[in-house]
């Protein structure tokens, strides 16, 4: 089986997939990727499955060394220093851009510019072990293949051969870079929201707020004006990822994927799922506002989001490049 | 009651019930299209769909439809009954005596209430097989603490308001911790990865610190 081999993690690198679902009743949160259009897009430029797991890289990109030959795409946040090296010659590796790498080379990603993640996709995909039907990693409880660390060796699913790599066009990338740094989030009522006054559901979209240093795959916390909180206590129901707690200082808290499965602060309102890879990409110190929609404005966003990724062409085996049975 | 629907999000709803047990195995059973996760919280049910091609009112009937079938049917499932052990020694009892206080009990008697009761899973959430067991003795309701502790070690045994339970992992938590048990209450390599299920029983059995060493080797 091919290989990659972790030489430096960076700051807070992970295997993400699209997530794990249908366990919930168990306690297990989805994690997967903070920006889940970036990895479907990076996996569909290699001809991969959208699942395929790959390297979530958070604001400095990990060094990887190539234990066998592979196709990679960089995918999300730009990485304008990312370079790879046969030993004798550094070449850069631009984000978006399907690139064969040799065995024997290595790349050092550096720092990600203009977002905060960026992903690492890799053709066939990072094999790691499943774990209760994906191979995200949920940072907090552990469940999943653990957090990078240097020397950490990642095997390489059965790649797709005589595909023919293309760079997504610059159309696409401008509409893509567009949903991907959105500062205006849309939402919709949240399981709580009828414990709220209007005053509150207004106040909640007439400023901005700034994301604090407190954001991670678990939340985004906000600072900003304070929203009224119902005075009553609740008992702990379940979330959803984009679910927006009012905790009891008033301050708005974003729940993210690596959120547990149930809170025990009301949740005013819901970010819609076609913005949620802008909050997988949003820096700190970075403002934000939010914006009421409709839940059939929120579903329509979603197909559009739907048709601008499947018009991404998903390369395609050659008739002679087609490898033989998995060996 | 019957169980009343509001949407979450344009692509969950939360369903308000007396009983989510029931109301989860109802919508696990029911081979709806397009459900992502069901997710029970106290009082109440989450189910996350896909959002391509949903419309309020079909799911809406859909799942009126569903509950009016399933209204007498009710949970079919036979729950498990489990033993704990548990050590009450004072190395994985930080605040055993905060308890007894609050209680105006002693360390004993707090033992001997809280080892007494058959508690039932009524929520599992939080992080990963993490149960809040119902059923604790009202003289041991307690606050949680007025500030989490940051890193608490897995299999630690607590309190919290009216209810009870073991962390399966080691996390931050607010609850007070009274006890420790040696057993692994989630590996998500084992089939079943949880060691409680929602509507399990659950009892408390004090141990030693020799036994619980013993039980911890296995481990």
């Amino acid at each position: 089986m091919r290989r990659i081999r972790i030489v430096e993690p960076g700051l807070l690198s992970t295997v993400q997939d699209l997530g794990r679902f249908g366990h919930s009743a168990l306690g297990v949160g989805p994690a997967g990727a903070g920006d889940p259009l970036s990895l479907r897009l990076g996996n569909r430029l290699l001809g991969n499955d959208e699942n395929a797991a790959a390297l979530e890289m958070t604001l400095r990109g990990a060094s990887i060394a190539f234990e066998d030959d592979a196709v990679v795409c960089l995918a999300g946040a730009n990485a304008p220093e990312a370079k790879l090296s046969n030993g004798t010659t550094d070449r850069p590796l631009p984000v978006w851009t399907p690139t064969p790498v040799r065995a024997g080379s290595s790349l050092t990603v550096g720092p990600i510019t203009g977002g905060s993640r960026s992903y690492l996709c890799l053709d066939g995909g990072i094999a790691s072990e499943p774990v209760l039907g994906s191979r995200a990693t949920h940072v907090p409880s552990a469940v999943g293949p653990a957090v990078l660390q240097t020397n950490t060796t990642l095997p390489l699913g059965e790649p797709v051969r005589g595909v023919l790599l293309a760079p997504l066009d610059a159309s696409r990338r401008r509409d893509i870079e567009q949903v991907l740094t959105r500062c205006t989030l849309r939402i919709t009522p949240g399981a709580q929201h009828d414990r709220f006054s209007t005053v509150s559901c207004e106040a909640l979209v007439a400023s901005e707020y700034t994301v604090s240093d407190h954001a991670d795959r678990a939340g985004i916390r906000l600072s900003g004006p304070a929203i009224d909180t119902p005075d009553a206590s609740m008992r702990s129901e379940a979330v959803l990822t984009g679910a927006i707690q009012i905790t009891p200082d008033g301050r708005p808290l974003i729940l993210f994927v690596d959120r547990p499965t149930t809170g025990g602060y009301p949740v005013l309102a819901t970010v819609i799922y076609a913005d949620l890879p802008a909050i997988g990409q949003v820096r700190a110190r970075e403002t934000i506002r939010f914006e009421w929609v409709t839940r059939d404005e929120a579903r329509a966003a979603s197909s559009a989001l739907g048709k601008l990724i499947a018009s991404v062409p998903m390369p395609r085996p050659t008739t002679h490049g087609t490898r033989g049975p998995a060996s | 009651m019957p169980p009343t629907l509001t949407w979450s999000s344009e692509r969950s709803l939360r369903i308000a019930t007396d009983d989510p047990l029931a109301c989860w195995h109802a919508l696990r059973a029911s081979g709806l299209p397009g459900i992502l996760d069901i997710t029970p919280g106290f009082g109440s049910v989450q189910v996350e769909f896909e959002v391509v091609g949903l419309d309020d009112a079909r799911v809406e009937d859909e799942l009126r439809a569903l509950f009016e079938r399933t209204s007498e049917v009710g949970d079919t499932t036979e729950p498990l009954s489990h033993t704990l052990p548990v050590c009450y020694d004072a190395a994985f009892a930080p605040d055993l005596d905060r308890v007894a206080q609050f209680a105006g009990l002693s360390r004993e008697q707090v033992i001997e209430r809280h080892t007494a009761p058959s508690y039932r899973v009524e929520v599992i959430g939080f992080s990963p097989g993490f149960g809040y067991l119902s059923g604790l003795d009202r003289s041991l309701h307690t606050p949680r603490l007025d500030s989490p502790r940051t890193r608490i070690p897995a299999g630690s045994v607590g309190i919290a308001g009216e209810h009870t339970g073991a962390y399966p992992q080691s996390t931050a938590g607010g609850w007070n911790l009274i006890g420790r048990t040696p057993l692994a209450l989630f590996d998500a390599r084992h089939d079943p990865p949880a060691l409680l299920r929602l509507g399990d029983t659950v009892r408390f059995e004090p141990i030693d610190m020799r036994a619980f060493d013993r039980l911890s080797e296995g481990r």
